[in-house]
């Protein structure tokens, strides 16, 4: 067996050590340090973009946000001006309504005063064509005489007695 | 036919004498060589781009990087980083070593025991050293499992020195052992081939599986051989 002969065995060893040692030398301070920084700098790299992607997330959700709050007041404002102007409306209407109220209850007033004066008037007329009336139903009748005050005054003492 | 050992002799290439003694670069040489340029060629242009989306070879570079690395993670930890470039290069030295020996006339340095023994007696030295540095003559105590009760020190302590001075054996013999036996099993069986004519297609294909289950166990033992240097720096590092 080739393994058993110890005539090879220096020259293996030697051969061994001529080729191990340089590899390890190399892989140590030149082969392996690339991979490493290879490693490292992806390592970096995803972290920095995993990072910006949390920032930039997190600025779109304010942004969403902001959009959100300005979406919200914009609709607050609009639902007050819509309050606002229905209060206004319906207040305008109120006045309106009262103006015309009290238009109609001025004209109703006056009305009422102006039927009251009428009937006023009237029964003042009463009286005169009544005494008119009485005196010459009297001069007719009776054939007497009666002034024209005593007419009046029987026909007002009546008027009276009836009211 | 030619005898399925003659695989494993060693041919000087170039005669050379330091001193008495004997360094011919010989067929071993040669291929020990070829293992170096081939694991630095491997990573050094692997990893020529830097690319930090890595392509295919830099991928196939950084996967033998990251493996190597878990496994030094698993079994020692973080402190276990330092030790990341030597256990590197002893598994691609080891894995290129047994897959360089796959390639058909090729010569196969872990076939030999005295390249394998060296290795493991590096790791077995290494770690020795380390564990006396780290933990002064405390690394005795290694000696001793705990929770041991006083009378079993005697049968243990001899037990336990015994384990732990066969390490460098079990590591080289088992490395050197596979090889031998792998490559010896694929020669002796592709030598029926021409015997057998026709019938020769038999012991063909199973040479041709074979040779994929040798390529599996090139991997494995390099896996083995640097798990187990793990292990014996983790035991160094934390004692047990």
């Amino acid at each position: 067996m080739p393994q058993l002969d110890p005539s090879v065995f220096p020259t293996q060893l030697f051969w061994l050590a001529l080729t191990f040692i340089p590899l390890y030398l190399i892989l140590w301070k030149v082969a392996l340090p690339r991979v490493t920084d290879v490693r490292e700098s992806r390592r970096g790299r995803i972290e920095s973009d995993l990072e910006k992607a949390e920032t930039l997330k997190s600025e779109a959700e304010a942004a969403l946000a902001d959009y959100e709050k300005t979406i919200a007041e914009a609709t607050a404002k609009a639902q007050d001006a819509v309050r606002e102007a229905a209060r206004k409306m319906s207040e305008d209407a109120d006045k309106q309504r009262e103006a015309l109220a009290a238009k109609l209850g001025e004209q109703l007033a006056a009305a009422e005063q102006r039927i009251a004066d009428e009937k006023a008037r009237a029964i003042g007329d009463i009286g005169d064509i009544a005494g008119d009336l009485a005196q010459a139903a009297a001069s007719r009748l009776a054939g007497g005489d009666i002034s024209r005050d005593e007419a009046n005054a029987a026909v007002s003492a009546v008027m009276q007695e009836r009211a | 036919m030619a005898s399925p050992l003659e695989q494993f002799e060693i041919h000087p290439i170039i005669p050379l004498q330091l001193g008495d003694v004997d360094v011919s670069f010989t067929n071993s040489s040669l291929y020990m060589v070829l293992t170096v340029v081939l694991t630095a060629g491997f990573v050094l242009l692997g990893m020529r781009n830097r690319a930090l989306v890595p392509g295919r070879f830099q991928c196939a570079v950084e996967m033998s990087y990251e493996f190597v690395a878990n496994l030094l993670r698993d079994t020692v930890g973080n402190e276990g980083r330092r030790y990341f470039p030597f256990v590197f290069t002893l598994f691609m030295f080891v894995l290129f070593g047994n897959l360089l020996g796959m390639t058909p006339y090729s010569f196969t340095i872990t076939s030999h025991i005295v390249v394998t023994f060296a290795l493991a007696l590096v790791v077995f030295l290494g770690v020795t050293v380390l564990g006396f540095v780290k933990h002064g003559f405390h690394f005795f105590s290694f000696f001793v499992p705990p929770g041991t009760p006083l009378p079993m020190w005697p049968l243990l302590i001899p037990i336990e020195i015994i384990s732990y001075l066969s390490r460098p054996i079990s590591l080289s013999v088992r490395l050197f052992a596979n090889m031998l036996a792998g490559h010896t099993l694929l020669k002796v069986i592709a030598g029926f081939i021409g015997i057998l004519s026709f019938a020769g297609i038999l012991p063909f294909a199973f040479v041709v599986v074979l040779t994929g289950l040798e390529i599996l166990i090139a991997c494995l033992q390099a896996y083995v051989f640097t798990i187990l240097t793990c292990l014996y720096i983790n035991d160094a590092l934390h004692l047990h």
